[in-house]
């Protein structure tokens, strides 16, 4: 090893102990940059920037969760309108005087079939229509009935009436569809005569059905308009 | 507590490496923050001081690696105002001490002088202060730490002649401003 000079040694001996007073200001700022590191250090048992950053992210993906919800909200609901618009649904407000007295005349007339349903053990009927549409009308037990017709009675007059052309086919394409097919009419000259009345009933444009339906519990009440030759003919049926 | 009982002494150690009261602040600060982050590392095996020690050495090294470039511009000036300086000095006080200080030939330097100057620390450090900065760490690390060469040139990343050279040549102008000093006070 080699030997220090006497400066080094001077030196040595003279730091050995040597110390500069400390002010108190010194301690204050070192205290403020020692709470600065154990914020930026992990620790389980005091707050620091994990904890900052994971309460920032939680709030900040809860918002965005929230903007898109309010947006998809909104968007939905400029949507619903148009459908409504397009649907050919009468609300209660929009209706005119006849569709008023049409409607009475229409609950009148389901109250009464309700009535006459409980009456009935089991209906079916068959109708004998163009359509051959078949409609099988099956009375429930009279407990049943007894607490759907109070049920109905309270309900009718709330629920909303809803129109829906069912049939709106023109009147051309349903003959085209019912008329037999014809390859010689010469052959079949002679049946013409026989077959006269028929085809001309085939022939006929067929009418415009328009069904108004109303849902009430397990219970669907129907109404039927049915236009022939321009003039409006009601079958009413539930 | 641990910054009242070793703060006085640990800032010594930070002012022997800077010239400036304020950067010896600051790496005190910087060697307390790692004292307390890393505490829990600290087994019992050896003094305490003498780990606060090293930990206050290493950070006052990572300190001048920060600034290197900004100490070697300012050793540069420092050197050249101090020659100046020294030089206008010396023609000023040439009438009172009539010694010309100017140029100190190291040979004409007397050792017995500096012994019996009796030097305080504080008169050492302002000698000390005279050194620039690449100079005086490797001084510091040399005379007072009692590092070897080659932990020397490890930890300032220099080759071990080149920690050679910069102890002599901060030996060499310590022992002049010494001397200076100790014609100074034999003069008074």
């Amino acid at each position: 090893m080699i030997e220090k000079d006497h400066i080094e040694n001077l030196y040595e001996k003279s730091f050995e102990d040597f110390s500069d007073a400390s002010d108190a200001g010194d301690w204050a700022a070192l205290s403020g940059k020692v709470a600065k590191q154990n914020f930026m250090k992990f620790g389980l048992s005091h707050f620091n920037i994990y904890y900052t950053l994971l309460i920032v992210s939680v709030i900040t993906i809860a918002g965005v969760f929230f903007m898109q919800n309010s947006k998809n909200v909104s968007a939905s609901s400029e949507n619903s309108v148009p459908e409504t618009q397009n649907k050919v649904v009468a609300p209660a407000e929009n209706k005119t005087n006849e569709d008023n007295i049409k409607d009475a005349a229409f609950d009148v007339s389901i109250k009464e079939k309700i009535e006459n349903a409980n009456e009935e053990s089991v209906i079916e009927k068959k109708t004998n229509s163009k359509n051959n549409s078949e409609i099988i009308y099956s009375a429930p037990d009279k407990k049943q009935v007894q607490e759907n017709k109070n049920l109905n009675q309270e309900k009718v007059k709330d629920t909303p009436v809803k129109e829906e052309i069912i049939n709106k086919e023109s009147p051309v394409q349903n003959s085209k569809e019912e008329l037999p097919v014809i390859t010689h009419p010469e052959e079949n000259a002679k049946d013409i005569p026989a077959d006269v009345n028929q085809i001309k009933e085939q022939t006929k444009p067929a009418p415009v059905r328009k069904t108004i339906s109303i849902e009430q519990h397990d219970t669907i009440y129907k109404n039927d308009t049915v236009m022939v030759k321009g003039k409006l003919k009601f079958k009413k049926r539930n | 507590m641990l910054y009242e009982k070793y703060a006085p002494m640990l800032r010594g150690i930070c002012l022997r490496y800077v010239n400036n009261p304020q950067e010896a602040k600051d790496i005190v600060q910087d060697g307390f923050l790692k004292v307390f982050s890393n505490i829990s590392q600290f087994k019992g095996q050896g003094s305490f001081e003498g780990w606060l020690k090293r930990i206050f050495v290493n950070t006052a090294i990572t300190h001048f690696n920060k600034n290197k470039k900004h100490y070697y511009h300012s050793d540069i000036t420092e050197i050249r105002e101090t020659s100046i300086n020294s030089q206008a000095e010396d023609t000023e006080n040439s009438s009172e001490i009539e010694i010309d200080l100017s140029d100190v030939d190291e040979n004409t330097i007397d050792y017995n002088m500096i012994k019996n100057a009796e030097f305080s620390q504080e008169e050492l450090l302002e000698a000390l202060k005279v050194v620039p900065e690449m100079f005086r760490i490797v001084f510091n690390l040399y005379a007072v730490e009692n590092y070897q060469h080659k932990d020397i040139a490890d930890v300032l990343k220099i080759d071990e002649n080149t920690s050679r050279t910069r102890l002599l040549r901060a030996k060499k102008i310590i022992q002049r401003e010494l001397y200076k000093m100790s014609i100074k006070k034999l003069a008074k």
